[in-house]
């Protein structure tokens, strides 16, 4: 199996991440994205590749009347919690606080 | 990134006796109260949808069908799903305040200006797909 597609751009998804993660603000996981999705707080919305289509559509309808942005994120759920810095898996994230990271230019 | 969950909007409730049933958001409460913490809004809701009327039917059947029942309730925000529908609701808003919840006689009183309201909307061909019956 090839490993996966670290391409230019899921590169820099990555350190963008871990910048935000540094400096900024987030929310890890199905029920805190809804919550700050529902408050509004949310800025980007990340979704791992293996979250179930059904989880996956209804996020997506969040931020589609929330207006906000999101990003199907190359990998699963294992990859998402690494690059989050996390020992653990995270299946859905989302930002509130982009500090200094530019992450919400380039995915927005 | 604003707030979708607004008055006058369509949500389907997802949880307890009156799952899969369309409601209107009222009243939203998004920083919650002492004896509720969470985000919770009032919502209008239609408990039995009215029943399918076709041409050939004569005018009393018509009416016996075109009944609406509706309900209100306090829901929190979780056992909610918000459409991208929405309904005006001047009067309804009139009717249901978070004061109704206290007693029962109040309750009946608002569910029956709610079920006047409803019904015109509904006889007027107004807002059909909130009078529709979810499948699922």
């Amino acid at each position: 199996m090839a490993p996966t597609k670290k391409s230019n751009s899921s590169e820099s998804i990555n350190s963008r991440l871990a910048l935000v993660m540094k400096s900024g603000k987030s929310s890890l996981g199905y029920k805190s994205t809804l919550k700050s999705l529902r408050s509004g707080k949310s800025k980007l919305v990340i979704i791992s590749g293996n979250t179930p289509p059904l989880r996956k559509s209804e996020i997506e309808y969040y931020a589609m009347l929330a207006k906000t942005n999101v990003h199907h994120f190359n990998g699963n759920n294992i990859d998402l919690g690494t690059a989050c810095g996390k020992y653990f898996r995270v299946g859905t994230l989302s930002i509130t606080d982009a500090g200094d990271s530019d992450i919400l230019k380039t995915e927005a | 990134m604003p707030k979708f969950l607004k008055n006058g909007k369509v949500v389907i409730i997802l949880q307890g006796r009156y799952a899969g049933k369309k409601a209107v958001i009222v009243k939203n409460v998004d920083e919650g109260t002492k004896e509720r913490p969470y985000g919770h809004a009032i919502v209008a809701g239609i408990e039995r949808y009215p029943l399918k009327v076709t041409k050939s039917m004569d005018k009393k059947k018509v009416a016996s069908r075109s009944h609406v029942k509706p309900f209100i309730k306090v829901v929190n925000y979780a056992h909610l799903m918000p459409t991208r529908y929405s309904l005006e609701l001047e009067e309804i808003k009139a009717a249901v305040s978070a004061e109704t919840f206290a007693e029962p006689s109040q309750r009946a009183a608002a569910k029956k200006a709610v079920r006047n309201s409803l019904q015109q909307r509904y006889t007027a061909g107004k807002n059909k797909w909130f009078f529709t019956k979810l499948r699922f």
